[in-house]
């Protein structure tokens, strides 16, 4: 067994504040839904598809066999005269703005990754590493951004409010602290009850 | 790069000038044998889609789409039920996603399926998904008394399926 992301990640408190607004789960237990398959299942997956074929071919003409699971699978795949790591990267991925201090703490134990898997993971990803920091750092770019972006534009059409901050961190504590404000699990409990 | 009839490029360009990205997320899976008893009395299900017809780059597994990139993905999919009663009046099916979830209401399932019981819901939605976002399908039926409702599969036809790829 493996581990990524051994010193965990962290958070501010807008970090948090936007991802609530947009997750109906933390960012921990998203973390460990599709960032977990990225850096486990879809390696091990991609390069099985890739390789597959011409393993048998190569052990057709040996009269070798083809392993029945994936430890040797992937080492077999590794260990072909002609694999190639892929060295895929997170470019295109977002970063946050940040002024507030992340003094949140997740993924406290990393995240756990079979031996096979962090194998396949190293072929795949240019940096496991910073990619899996990279899909953390996005995810709250994406939410912090559509949050701001559907607020100011309610501010902008609200002749209550003369003006907004400009800091984006500052603008998040802005926002939850209107009295109309409802994270994402208090407005689907509020559509429940209606 | 694209370089005419070369399978190993990502883009492959056809002899009559068909272009094809087999490294465009895309995938189809179905159910391949029936699940029985699954709802009908208001219990929540994730749809088994244990068969895959293609996943090309590698996103789909255990009944979920992760999403490679950000962008926008089409999803469809078809449920066929079994065993729905007149007691089962409504019900919803869903596209769940990180961001959102994309909401089917059926009503009076009871007198819309056939004599044998069975209602096929089809459902489909654009999605807005970042990097690693996931999407799989749920379906609820209410006021059966019981769990009593099957999700059906087949080991060849497509009665229950999932499939979904990039837009933009």
């Amino acid at each position: 067994m493996k581990k990524l992301l051994k010193e965990g990640y962290y958070l501010s408190r807008a970090d948090r504040l936007a991802v609530a607004n947009e997750l109906d789960t933390t960012l921990e237990e998203w973390a460990m839904k599709g960032p977990y398959f990225h850096m486990t299942g879809k390696p091990v997956k991609a390069m099985k598809a890739k390789w597959m074929g011409k393993l048998q071919e190569s052990k057709a003409m040996s009269k070798g066999s083809i392993p029945a699971n994936y430890m040797d699978l992937v080492t077999e795949i590794k260990a072909m005269s002609d694999f190639a790591p892929e060295k895929h990267n997170g470019s295109g991925l977002k970063k946050p703005k940040r002024t507030q201090a992340r003094d949140e703490k997740i993924l406290t134990n990393g995240m756990n990754i079979e031996n096979h898997e962090h194998e396949a993971c190293v072929a795949y990803w240019e940096d496991p590493e910073g990619y899996l920091v990279d899909l953390l750092d996005n995810k709250i770019a994406a939410c912090k951004s559509r949050m701001i972006k559907e607020w100011t534009t309610l501010f902008i059409a609200d002749p209550t409010v003369a003006s907004f901050p400009s800091d984006e961190d500052e603008l998040i504590e802005f926002i939850v602290a209107r009295p109309e404000y409802k994270n994402r699990v208090q407005r689907e409990a509020e559509s429940l009850e209606a | 790069m694209v370089t005419q009839n070369n399978v190993n490029a990502s883009y492959t360009l056809g002899a009559n000038r068909e272009l094809a990205n087999n490294a465009q997320p895309a995938f189809c899976a179905y159910n391949s044998s029936t699940d029985a008893d699954q709802t009908g009395n208001g219990t929540l299900v994730t749809v088994d889609f244990d068969t895959e017809v293609f996943d090309q780059n590698a996103d789909f597994a255990a009944d979920t789409f992760t999403a490679p990139v950000t962008g926008r993905y089409y999803f469809v999919y078809q449920l066929e039920l079994d065993d729905i009663a007149a007691a089962n009046t409504s019900g919803n099916s869903f596209i769940v996603t990180s961001n959102r979830t994309f909401y089917h209401n059926y009503y009076d399932y009871g007198n819309c399926q056939t004599a044998a019981g069975i209602y096929a819901i089809q459902g489909n939605a654009q999605c807005d998904m970042d990097a690693a976002d996931t999407s799989t399908i749920q379906v609820q039926i209410n006021n059966g008394g019981a769990d009593t409702v099957d999700v059906n599969g087949h080991a060849t036809d497509m009665l229950t399926f999932y499939a979904g790829y990039l837009t933009v």
